[in-house]
C-alpha cells in the first residue's frame, strides 16, 4: 500500500463539524482515514485535497503548485479566493498549506508504518520524535511525552535519556496521537502529525542504539507494529458514527 | 526520487546468498533514516535565495524530508524521497516550463515561494514588460493600492539551469555503510534472532 494509493481509496465524509467537534464526535479510526476540510462539505472539493495531497506525498507537485491547485478548485466552486486570511478561511495560505502539509505527511507516515516488517524492525526497532520544522512557539513535545509514556506504563519507551525513543510497536505513540494528558489539538493517529502544525516527526534509530538505550536486547526480535487500518468500510463508519451518537451515512458519497 | 533496492552496490562486499527480500528491507530501511536526516540538516543550510530577498523560506525541503520514506511494492523495498528537483543532487537541472509558457523566478520577497495568481488574489495588480535584449522573457510587476510604485517580482525565463548540489543527498559513502548496517542486522537476524 503506497502513500498515494491510501489517499485515493480514503472515503468522503463531508461534514459540517469544526475539527475539535470531529475528533471528539467521531471515531478516531475514521478521523485519521478520512479527508477533513473542517466546515467544508463540498465533496469535490475534499475529492481535490485528497488528489493534490498524494501528488505532494509522492513528490509530483510542490506546496505552491498545491495551492494554486486548490484555489482554483474553491473559485470555481464559487468561493471568493481574493483577500482571503486567516486560519479558518479555506481559501488562505496558512489554511491551504496546514491541509496539505497536514494531510500528505499523515500519508507518508502511514504508508511508512504499513511498509514495516521483521527485517525493518530487526534493523531500526524503534523511532524518535524529533522536531522537523521551527515554530514561533514550540508545544512541550517532552510534558506530552512523558504524559504519553506514564499513560501506557512507558511500554517499550525510553524515559531514561532525555530523548523521546520509543519501540515502533509501542503503545506509547497511539497515546501521543490521542492527546494523553489532555491534549485537544491531536489528530487520533499513531503517527505523525501527532497535532496540528506541531513541526514534530520521526526517525528511525538503529538497533546499536536501542541496544544501548535498554530498548532492545541482544537478537531479540522487536514486534512489528500494527498495520495502519485500511478505508474505513461502510460498516465500520455507522458504527463509529453510532457511537458518536450521529447518523452520517446520508453524508456519504 | 525513488531507488528500488534489489541489488546493493558493488562496493558493499557480501556474501550473494543474503540478497534476500529482508537484507532489502533493512538495508533500505536504514537508508531511509539516513536520507532523512540528511535532508533535515540540509534543510536548516539553504536559506540563501530567502534570506537575500528577505522572505520566509518554503519549509520544501523539510516537507520533503518528513515524507521520504521506505515501501514495500510487489516484494521489493523502494524508498521514496518525494522533493521535485532532489536530482539536483547528483547532476546539474535544466528546467523549462511546462504548462506556463515561461518560468517565473522570484525577485522579490513578496513573490518568493508563491505563484503568480497567487498574488492576485492577494490584490496584487499584475503586469509584464517584455525583454528588449538578452536570454529572458521579461519581467512580471506588480503593485498593490497604496503603493507608490510597482515592484518587479520574477523574472520570466524561457529555461533556467541549476547548477548541481551535491550536498542535498548523503554522500555515495554514507549511503553505502547505511545499506551495509542494514544488511548486517538481516544476516544477524536471519542467524541468530530468535
Amino acid at each position: 500500500m503506497t502513500a498515494e494509493q491510501i489517499e485515493l481509496v480514503k472515503a468522503l465524509l463531508p461534514t459540517s463539524l469544526g475539527s475539535e467537534e470531529i475528533r471528539t464526535a467521531i471515531a478516531a479510526d475514521i478521523l485519521r482515514q478520512s479527508v477533513f476540510s473542517a466546515r467544508m462539505e463540498n465533496a469535490r472539493y475534499l475529492a481535490q485535497v485528497r488528489t493534490v495531497c498524494a501528488q505532494v506525498a509522492g513528490g509530483g507537485m510542490n506546496l505552491a503548485d498545491a495551492r494554486m491547485v486548490l484555489k482554483r478548485t474553491l473559485r470555481n466552486m464559487g468561493h471568493d479566493t481574493a483577500n482571503a486570511r486567516g486560519i479558518t478561511d479555506p481559501a488562505s495560505r496558512r489554511r491551504l498549506d496546514l491541509i496539505v502539509k497536514t494531510r500528505s505527511a499523515m500519508a507518508s507516515n502511514a504508508a511508512a508504518v504499513n511498509a514495516q516488517d521483521e527485517y525493518s524492525v530487526y534493523a531500526e526497532p524503534a523511532w524518535e520524535l524529533i522536531r522537523f520544522g521551527q515554530r514561533r512557539v514550540p508545544r512541550d513535545w517532552p510534558q506530552r511525552w512523558k504524559a504519553a509514556g506514564d499513560s501506557v506504563g512507558w511500554e517499550g519507551a525510553s524515559r531514561d535519556y532525555g530523548r523521546m525513543v520509543a519501540l515502533k510497536a509501542s503503545p506509547i505513540w497511539q497515546a501521543l496521537g490521542s492527546g494523553a494528558g489532555g491534549y485537544r489539538d491531536t489528530l487520533g493517529n499513531p503517527y505523525p502529525p501527532f497535532a496540528f502544525s506541531s513541526g514534530m516527526s520521526w526517525l528511525g534509530v538503529d538497533r546499536g542504539e536501542c541496544l544501548k538505550m535498554g530498548l532492545v536486547a541482544q537478537y531479540e526480535q522487536p514486534p512489528v507494529p500494527e498495520k495502519v487500518g485500511m478505508a474505513p468500510t461502510e460498516d465500520e463508519i455507522s458504527e463509529a458514527s453510532q457511537r458518536a451518537g450521529m447518523d452520517l451515512a446520508g453524508g456519504l458519497l | 526520487m525513488r531507488w528500488t533496492i534489489q541489488k546493493l552496490p558493488p562496493y558493499i562486499d557480501i556474501e550473494r546468498k543474503i540478497q534476500t527480500d529482508g537484507a532489502a528491507s533493512a538495508a533500505a530501511t536504514r537508508l531511509t533514516t539516513v536520507v532523512k536526516a540528511h535532508i533535515l540538516r540540509a534543510a536548516g543550510a539553504r536559506h540563501r535565495t530567502a534570506a537575500r530577498l528577505g522572505a520566509t523560506p518554503t519549509g520544501h525541503l523539510t516537507v520533503g524530508a518528513d515524507n521520504t520514506r521506505m515501501e514495500k511494492e510487489g516484494g521489493r523495498a523502494v524508498v521514496t524521497v518525494p522533493i521535485p528537483g532532489i536530482t539536483r543532487a547528483f547532476g546539474d537541472l535544466h528546467i523549462r516550463p511546462n504548462e506556463k509558457k515561461c518560468l517565473t523566478i522570484p525577485i522579490n520577497a513578496a513573490a518568493y515561494g508563491v505563484r503568480a495568481p497567487d498574488l492576485q488574489d492577494d490584490g496584487w495588480h499584475l503586469f509584464t514588460l517584455p525583454a528588449r535584449q538578452g536570454p529572458g522573457a521579461g519581467i512580471l510587476f506588480g503593485r498593490k493600492d497604496g503603493m507608490p510604485s510597482a515592484v518587479a517580482l520574477y523574472l520570466l525565463r524561457n529555461s533556467a539551469d541549476i547548477p548541481q548540489d551535491r550536498g542535498l543527498m548523503p554522500s555515495d559513502e554514507e549511503m553505502g555503510e547505511a545499506l551495509a548496517v542494514g544488511v548486517k542486522w538481516a544476516i544477524e537476524k536471519d542467524r541468530f534472532a530468535s
